[in-house]
């Protein structure tokens, strides 16, 4: 009797709570769209930001000077025409007249001048936007509505970052002057499309339409305010319960949908798939060109041939992701194509290259050389799905790849101690510059110095290559000498791309007028529209 | 003397026949038999080499030449398991041996001298105890890097205050014993007491433990692979197996559902096992 009585009482004290457990609204009107995002957000402050997760939300915001759309071409867009001075040192931008910030402020010459000038201040801990403006000298101010940019040298990269809104967008000086950099990180204020209302971190961002907004670069049909006033970031790191809510249109849009729901979502009627192919450097192994027996370009040769790179990508990401053949993808200004003649699959090739370097086939297959072993230790932290069909493959010419799945930490404990043959890298990048952080000889790693040459290979010859690149502002002349840098890195084995970086972003067929930023990565919400 | 050698001879043959009573104890141990028999002719077994990726189209379901279907790379999940039983098993069992040896010397030496040294270790033993099992594999881990031989090291030591603590309170119960003081007074040293007057007679719940402890070490072991901190790709071990599996589980469910239901086998088995083994060299539960 007593124990029916203790139970009847929990029954009811459970109701009781059941009204109190908060259960997320999600609105689920045509007036909304909620963006599922995979990683949480630290800043949302252009100028710190280093992170394309970020950059997801802040894109919404914030607007650049010029709009680089994702086939190359530029458009005026804070900036109504620009001209590059012939000494390739400076910039001249003829601002728009009728642009706002969230708060109310005229944006004009003052604005650009302070957003960049506090880039360069060490108290702001700017991640990326120090490294985007290069070499900058200072911004002066023609009139209200011009300005010019200086470098202290040519700075072809310019132009591509000028364009980039996520890590160079224009700042409203009085909200910074009223929060404080720290205040202004949590609650940003921009020109763009959307503006800022609330962000409860690791779950969600909510941002609004901005009704004033009617300055969008011509790309877009949209020429007014958005077409729907809400628009949601929820943060849900794991991959099947992002897929899960998409299903449950719990949200619209998704971002890195698992390969293998691709082709699903794709049959669905009522669902659809969009894949960003990225640009900047592709994932692909480094090879430690500083330790044996990496450190000869036959073996780095014969690995690249043994792989047969098409197949191992169609099979790991089931048809999602393309392979890549250069040390930067097609989607990237300056790609040269010949890339893709090199390095196709042919392990009869592979075994004569290992054969000629003097590794003999030993006991189990794995070749030999004065009794030591073909063994490459290769710690992996990015992709490591990919590991193993390459494992066995490269295998099947006797070379044993030494397989160890790390954690971030390990990985740069072993890069500080140099200690791997084989690494995996990618970065994703709108500019072609971004190929002197992973080869330029002063970006080698050492203790407590990290830097992202993880091929160790330290040329004078490649640097000064790297160098002409960087500063030949004009476009043809750079693109020659970009060709030159690719086919060097190539010829010498120094990296393996394999695939190119892929976005899939699954969404509700309802949601229509989705548009990749610049990259490719981000996607941009201003012409979208849901039915309702 | 002659009486004491006797009679753990006797046990056995009790024990055997006892076993072939138990229609449950009979399975678990059959099941183990096979196991252990799969792992010892895992390469008879197998179909396909465990690491060969494409031995047939990847993410085929179960059935014909693939009767536990195809991972993503087109390996044979059925060769996989086997030869999975020869590293998934042993590791378990290293681990188990660590665990009990360490963790009854530790207990035997606390129990038997007390004092001072058993009031730390004791201390010791209880901070150890405050961390779940796989909290402090996980910290052993971090500190030792990944590897088979850290595995085994860090299963074996979260597994070691457990054993010290049970040895500790029985040998505290036999010190006090008659036969103890007397081959002390016989001028018998530490060691010798220990290991011939005291071990024999706290030996039950040792192998007890131990036992029960298989089946844990082997989750446990399972645990790390599934988190990515055991077994390194391309050895097949059951707990990676299940890891890799869980990104298609809704596409191939298969991945999950063997290695899954292999481990719980075992793990039930050697519980069962345990429990038998208990209800026999317990005293406190014999005759009933």
């Amino acid at each position: 009797m007593r124990a029916r009585r203790v139970l009847i009482v929990a029954l009811l004290f459970l109701a009781l709570m059941v009204p109190a457990v908060p259960v997320p609204v999600v609105a689920q009107s045509g007036d909304s769209i909620t963006w599922g995002e995979d990683n949480d957000l630290v800043t949302l402050d252009p100028r710190v930001s280093q992170s394309r997760h970020e950059a997801q939300v802040i894109m919404q915001m914030f607007e650049a000077l010029i709009f680089l759309d994702t086939d190359g071409k530029y458009h005026p867009w804070l900036a109504e025409s620009w001209e590059l001075a012939k000494d390739g040192t400076s910039m001249t931008f003829k601002l728009r007249r009728d642009v706002k910030f969230h708060d109310g402020t005229p944006f004009n010459a003052q604005a650009v001048k302070f957003t960049f000038d506090s880039i360069q201040d060490p108290k702001l801990g700017s991640q990326a936007a120090i490294d985007f403006l290069g070499p900058y000298a200072g911004t002066d101010i023609v009139d209200p509505y011009t300005i010019r940019i200086r470098w202290k040298q040519p700075y072809s990269p310019a132009i591509n970052n000028l364009s980039n809104p996520w890590v160079l967008g224009i700042v409203s000086p009085a909200a910074v002057q009223r929060l404080g950099n720290d205040g202004f990180a949590r609650s940003p204020v921009g020109t763009g499309p959307f503006k800022f209302v609330e962000w409860v971190p690791r779950q969600r961002v909510v941002l609004e339409r901005n009704p004033d907004y009617k300055w969008p670069p011509k790309v877009f049909r949209n020429t007014g305010p958005a077409r729907f006033s809400r628009l949601a970031f929820r943060i849900i790191p794991d991959a099947s319960t992002r897929t899960a809510a998409l299903e449950r249109r719990e949200i619209d849009v998704m971002d890195q949908l698992p390969p293998i729901e691709v082709r699903r979502f794709r049959a669905r009627p009522d669902y659809d798939v969009m894949i960003g192919d990225v640009s900047g450097i592709p994932y692909g192994y480094s090879f430690n060109t500083s330790r044996e027996p990496t450190n000869d370009v036959r073996v780095r040769r014969a690995f690249m041939h043994a792989v047969n790179r098409p197949q191992v990508v169609e099979q790991t990401f089931f048809g999602a992701a393309k392979p890549a053949y250069g040390p930067i993808t097609p989607t990237t200004p300056g790609y040269w194509k010949d890339a893709e003649q090199y390095f196709p699959f042919d392990q009869a090739k592979a075994r004569q290259m290992l054969d000629e370097a003097g590794w003999r086939v030993g006991p189990g297959g794995i070749r030999q050389k004065d009794g030591k072993p073909l063994e490459l230790y290769f710690p992996v932290l990015l992709q490591p799905e990919l590991a193993i069909p390459i494992q066995a493959q490269v295998r099947e010419v006797g070379i044993n790849l030494k397989v160890e799945n790390v954690t971030k930490a390990k990985q740069d404990e072993l890069i500080f101690a140099n200690d791997y043959h084989v690494l995996p890298i990618r970065w994703v990048a709108v500019d072609p510059a971004v190929l002197s952080v992973l080869f330029q000889s002063r970006n080698i790693p050492s203790p407590g110095k990290f830097k992202f040459n993880w091929n160790r290979f330290g040329s004078p010859e490649l640097d000064r290559m790297l160098n002409e690149a960087d500063g030949a502002t004009e476009p043809a002349r750079r693109a020659r000498l970009l060709q030159g840098v690719q086919k060097f890195i190539l010829d010498r084995a120094l990296i393996f791309p394999i695939n190119m970086s892929f976005q899939p972003v699954g969404y509700r067929k309802a949601v229509t007028g989705l548009k990749f930023a610049q990259g490719q990565w981000q996607v941009l919400f201003y012409d979208a529209q849901v039915a309702r | 003397m002659a009486q004491k050698r006797a009679r753990p001879r006797s046990r056995t043959s009790a024990f055997a026949r006892r076993l072939l009573r138990t229609p449950i104890a009979g399975a678990s141990a059959t099941v183990l038999v096979l196991l252990l028999a799969a792992a010892a002719f895992a390469p008879l077994l197998a179909r396909y080499d465990p690491a060969a990726t494409a031995a047939g189209p990847a993410l085929t379901a179960p059935g014909g030449a693939y009767p536990f279907g195809t991972d993503r790379y087109g390996r044979d999940v059925f060769s996989r398991i086997v030869h999975g039983a020869r590293v998934s098993l042993p590791i378990g069992l290293a681990a188990v041996v660590l665990s009990t040896v360490a963790g009854s010397l530790l207990g035997l030496a606390m129990g038997f001298f007390g004092g001072r040294f058993d009031a730390v270790g004791s201390r010791a033993i209880d901070i150890m105890l405050g961390f779940p099992p796989i909290m402090l594999a996980l910290l052993i881990i971090a500190v030792l890097g990944i590897g088979i031989t850290n595995v085994i090291l860090a299963v074996g030591i979260s597994g070691t205050p457990r054993f010290a603590r049970i040895v500790r309170g029985a040998t505290i119960g036999v010190r006090e014993n008659v036969y103890v003081e007397a081959a002390r007074a016989l001028g018998g040293s530490s060691p010798r007491v220990l290991l011939r007057h005291v071990l024999p007679n706290v030996h039950g719940p040792i192998i007890v433990l131990a036992t029960l402890f298989v089946g844990r070490a082997i989750l446990e072991t399972s645990s790390l692979g599934f988190l990515g901190l055991g077994v390194q790709p391309p050895i097949p071990e059951w707990g990676t197996m299940l890891s890799e599996g869980r990104e298609f589980m809704r596409h191939a469910p298969w991945l999950m559902i063997f290695p899954g239901a292999v481990l719980f086998l075992t793990v039930v088995s050697i519980n069962l096992l345990g429990d038998f083994l208990r209800e026999i060299l317990d005293p406190r539960l014999r005759g009933r």
